[in-house]
């Protein structure tokens, strides 16, 4: 007698919340308090007259801190615009490389955000040669491993939930692992031209195997192609500094810490890369410095595919340095970004699903789209250490009661703000890590091609509406998306000005 | 450990210029950031968050091996050949077993694999083709067709499998007297089969098979040419003294010809009348390296299973006796190792004979090492099999079966109830193509494009219970359709196998 089988349902994430008077958040509260103190010493001190001025001006200059704006403060959105202005006029967003470009050294350096990542090479535990990547500016190190996902096609459907269950055990790890600032987990789709087969078929041809099987199997490799994307995962980990037992004090000079770091990042690997099996992805392959260098300047300048592609047909290293890896040029725009031979745009995401949803939310977005056939799709995961989650789950907890509470009738979305608190307070009682998600999605086309950015544009934003979540085209920051979509461990909320606590409750 | 390739510090001044955390510093063609973006973050528990699942779309197939068609549902390309798959550690022994119900295309999968093997420098060996399926193959691969027949067609040596016995004497010394030991092992397992199917279900016994070995080693090391059973026969005849001690008859010649008696009469029973002179004379063996051998066994009737049987067990010694002599003439030096992949196809038509067939089958076909021999077994059930040949398939390409099949498919490797699903449409889309609607109407109408009935040329690759299996089209080339020799249309529009 076999049960029904149920397909389990996993509830939305929730904006961060923060505790404050009337629905604001901590430091509007905070202000809002202290122009009440202020206006009331000063109608003690003068007039009321003044006073209210007071009042009406701190209100009138507080709104735009309230209002939100596509998830953002009206605020922020101005200063955006007006850095974006700044930068266009200015014209920093032009970018020139290479010997008549504003690098002295002459080579294609990386724009931008990437200026200050450094490349290293090192070994893990399991004597796997790795690329280390050192992103100086947030003093920070990442890795980047290969996966290939299963697809659930034909696995029976308990098999995937305890694929998705797995993967959020994984998630959990990583709150448990110290020092992991952030885990990226990116899914890229690339369009398949047939050249990578065509060099892969040449190379298993034999001298003095028959003239018509050879036929035959050239023939096979010309003709079965359809065009079919294809999708390759990367798993990218990023790992702080004082986590991995850097003491600046004691190890002085950046090749000690490099040591340092390497050998403790090595020691880590091994285990988790043998995590990701069980997750419904395989076993987590590290990139090499020459693998992570290829895939930058394959980013940058999408033409070189297909010349790297016959570089393997005639089993000849492909050598990219670092330094040589960035594009010649770039012009960024409000909504577009043009590189080499590539044309970008970035989105990030909105709104999460909100309610319930089942694990293939994702899926639509995951698959190829056939009007953009280039794109990545990156989940930032930033895991709370384990051991101020507790502590931070009570704090929305109390957040969520109190905003529900302060209404006599309380409203039904409050309630399930306050349930869904609750709930989370017994999921980590019972093992399960605390994080915040966010996702960018970056698709590249050849660079004249407008038509195809308008089509692809529409098929992606279209992608995620079954599942009510929502992308949208990123303004005045395309390059900084671009790189951080890219899977070389940039961590965008450890690189802002503003501390990673704090924001929360502006 | 050094530094793989560096970019400026943060701040140097001397060679470059000020750089920051947004980029380089400066105006005009810099290439910054105009500020550092925060992505909006929403906070949920693992347990949901896991929810927004990443893997969810399935990732690129692996490329191991030449490409024989599409995935069923995405279309991508599907790269596949048992031997591969094995020097990449995907799976434990290069064997594979493509298992379907007939009129689904197994031949046809298994000419693509040999055709890209073929490419990669492999000598396809077809011991046995009743169809003949692989005849035209061989013929455009350049490689030598035997054909068998009753009387006057190829010859099949069971004293000497392979040339095993003239490579020992080639190679000499110990390594030699080992392999002419194992050639008269195998001569002897070989003989004694084809004595059992000609008893009927009488299993052979033991000191017949030790007469008829020690009457194969009195004649290698006093001949120099390839022995014939017709001399086995008669050397026993003669009561030499090394058979007279396996027998134990104690210097009587009454009890001696009682004893051989039985086996004088099976041997002769194979070397004249109705199996005709298939067995009795020698093999003509070509010099130097063939790009592929097939044995056509197409002029026997298949009303014929006995003899049928006995000419596949002969070739399938002969065969293999002819891997495991290149084998060791490679180890001594004298000759080029050879890469070879052998396809056993029609493995029921001697299963089916049942008693100790699916034993003897086993020992057959066995290899003492499979380094760079790649074996493809095709039937169309596993209850013929017996669980020492089945334990041999790492690889399966399983076709549309029905139920009662998947239940013994789910005893070697289990299957998913997706892939059960998927397996039974293609049986039950073939099995009503090949009702009596084609005979009436004199064309079915559903054949596709390619001339293919639906069910056909789709099977399930599946390498280990753990991993979903991918479902495979199996797509012919031009070049293939062009040759004609697949037969598609042929074969399909109307033969029930």
């Amino acid at each position: 007698m076999t049960e029904k089988y149920v397909q389990p349902t996993y509830s939305g994430p929730i904006r961060p919340q923060s505790p404050g008077v009337w629905g604001l958040k901590l430091l509007p509260s905070l202000c809002l308090g202290a122009g009440v103190i202020g206006a009331l010493l000063l109608s003690m001190l003068t007039n009321f007259l003044v006073a209210g001025g007071f009042a009406f001006l701190a209100v009138l200059a507080a709104a735009p801190a309230v209002i939100p704006h596509k998830g953002r403060t009206l605020y922020s959105g101005w200063s955006q615009a007006w850095a974006w202005r700044r930068h266009r006029k200015t014209g920093r967003n032009h970018y020139r490389s290479g010997l008549s470009g504003v690098n002295k050294t002459g080579t294609r350096q990386l724009p931008g955000l990437l200026t200050t990542v450094e490349l290293w090479e090192a070994r893990d535990a399991a004597d796997r040669p790795f690329g280390l990547l050192q992103i100086a500016a947030a003093n920070q190190w990442a890795v980047a491993m290969s996966v290939t996902a299963q697809g659930n096609a034909l696995v029976d459907p308990p098999t995937t939930d305890e694929w998705v269950a797995q993967w959020g055990n994984y998630l959990a790890l990583m709150g448990q692992e110290e020092g992991i600032a952030q885990l990226a987990s990116i899914v890229e789709t690339s369009p398949d031209s047939g050249q990578i087969l065509k060099a892969h078929t040449q190379a298993l041809l034999h001298p003095q195997g028959p003239q018509f099987a050879k036929d035959v199997l050239l023939a096979a490799a010309a003709e079965l192609p359809r065009g079919v994307a294809e999708t390759a995962g990367f798993v990218v980990l990023t790992f702080n500094e004082s986590g991995l037992g850097v003491d600046r004090k004691i190890h002085k000079g950046n090749i000690a810490v490099a040591q340092v770091v390497a050998a403790e990042i090595g020691s880590r690997l091994p285990a988790l890369s043998v995590g990701l099996l069980s997750s419904g992805a395989s076993v987590g392959i590290p990139l090499t410095a020459g693998d992570l260098t290829r895939r930058v300047r394959e980013a940058y300048d999408p033409k070189v595919v297909g010349e790297f592609a016959e570089l393997d047909a005639q089993e000849e290293e492909v050598e990219v340095t670092w330094g040589d890896a960035g594009p010649s040029s770039h012009e960024e725009e409000d909504t577009t970004y043009t590189h080499d031979s590539g044309l970008s745009r970035s989105w990030e995401m909105t709104k999460v699903p909100t309610g319930i949803f089942y694990d293939d939310v994702l899926k639509r977005l995951l698959l190829p789209i056939q009007s953009a056939p280039r794109k990545r799709v990156a989940l930032f995961y930033h895991p709370t250490d384990a051991a101020e989650a507790p502590s931070l789950l009570d704090r929305e907890y109390k957040a969520a009661l109190s905003k529900a509470g302060s209404n006599s009738v309380s409203k039904a979305s409050e309630n399930m703000a306050v349930m869904s608190a609750r709930q989370a307070t017994e999921d980590e009682a019972r093992g399960a890590g605390v994080g915040t998600v966010s996702m960018i999605v970056t698709a590249t086309w050849e660079r004249d091609d407008r038509v195809g950015l308008k089509k692809g544009t529409d098929a992606i934003e279209r992608a995620v509406t079954g599942s009510r979540a929502r992308v949208s085209v990123v303004r005045g920051a395309q390059s900084a998306h671009f790189a951080a979509s890219l899977g070389l461990g940039l961590s965008l909320p450890d690189l802002s000005v503003i501390p990673n606590i704090a924001r929360d409750h502006i | 450990m050094l530094p793989y390739k560096r970019t400026p510090k943060l701040g140097t001044i001397r060679t470059h210029r000020f750089i920051g955390k947004k980029g380089i510093r400066g105006r005009h063609g810099t290439g910054s950031v105009a500020f550092i973006p925060v992505p909006l973050r929403w906070r949920q528990t693992t347990r949901h968050l896991c929810g927004m699942y990443p893997w969810a779309a399935p990732g690129t197939l692996p490329m191991v091996g030449g490409p024989i068609g599409r995935h069923e549902e995405s279309g991508a390309v599907v790269c596949f050949d048992h031997i591969n798959y094995f020097l990449a550690n995907m799976i434990a022994q290069p064997s594979l077993l493509i298992l379907a119900k007939p009129g689904l295309g197994k031949s046809t999968c298994c000419s693509r694999i040999v055709i890209n093997l073929a490419a990669q420098g492999y000598i396809p060996l077809i011991p046995g083709d009743t169809k003949p399926d692989y005849v035209k193959l061989v013929r455009a691969l350049g490689g030598q067709i035997r054909t068998v027949s009753r009387s006057g067609g190829a010859a099949l040596n069971p004293c000497d499998p392979g040339g095993m016995a003239s490579a020992a004497k080639q190679i000499g010394g110990i390594q030699g007297s080992a392999l002419l030991a194992e050639a008269i092992g195998k001569a002897t397992v070989c003989i004694a089969t084809l004595i059992e199917l000609g008893r009927g279900s009488e299993a052979i016994k033991d000191y017949e098979k030790s007469a008829i070995a020690a009457a194969l080693r009195h004649l290698y090391d006093t001949n120099d040419e390839e022995p014939l059973l017709r001399d086995v026969e008669i050397l026993i005849g003669q009561r030499p003294a090394q058979v007279r001690a396996t027998l134990v008859d104690q210097g009587d010649d009454g009890a001696y010809d009682q004893l051989v008696g039985p086996l004088r009469r099976s041997i002769l029973a194979l070397v004249g009348g109705e199996m005709g002179d298939v067995f009795s004379r020698r093999v003509i063996r070509p010099q130097g390296q063939i790009p592929a051998l097939c044995l056509d066994t197409s002029r026997i009737k298949s009303g014929d299973p006995k003899f049928l049987a006995s000419v596949l067990i002969a070739g399938w010694s002969d065969t293999y006796g002819m891997v495991e002599a290149n084998q060791a003439l490679a180890d001594a030096g004298l000759a080029q190792r050879a890469l070879y992949c052998l396809v056993l196809d029609e493995l029921w038509r001697v299963l089916d004979l049942g008693g100790t067939m699916p034993d003897r089958v086993n020992e057959l076909t066995r290899l003492n090492r499979t380094e760079g021999i790649g074996q493809i077994f095709i039937t169309h059930s596993l209850a013929d099999l017996k669980k020492g040949i089945q334990d041999r398939m790492a690889a399966l390409m399983i076709g549309g079966v029905p139920k009662s099949e998947l239940e013994l498919i789910n005893q070697t490797m289990t299957l998913t109830k997706a892939e059960e699903t998927k397996l039974l449409r293609w049986w039950s889309q073939s099995s009503s193509a090949q009702s009596g609607r084609r005979i009436k109407f004199g064309k079915d109408k559903r054949l596709d494009s390619e001339g293919k009935p639906p069910g056909a040329g789709l099977f399930l690759l599946k390498t280990s219970s753990e991993d979903p299996g991918i479902p495979v089209d199996i797509v012919l080339t031009s070049v293939e359709k062009e040759w004609g020799g697949q037969n598609t249309n042929q074969t399909w529009a109307g033969r029930a196998a």
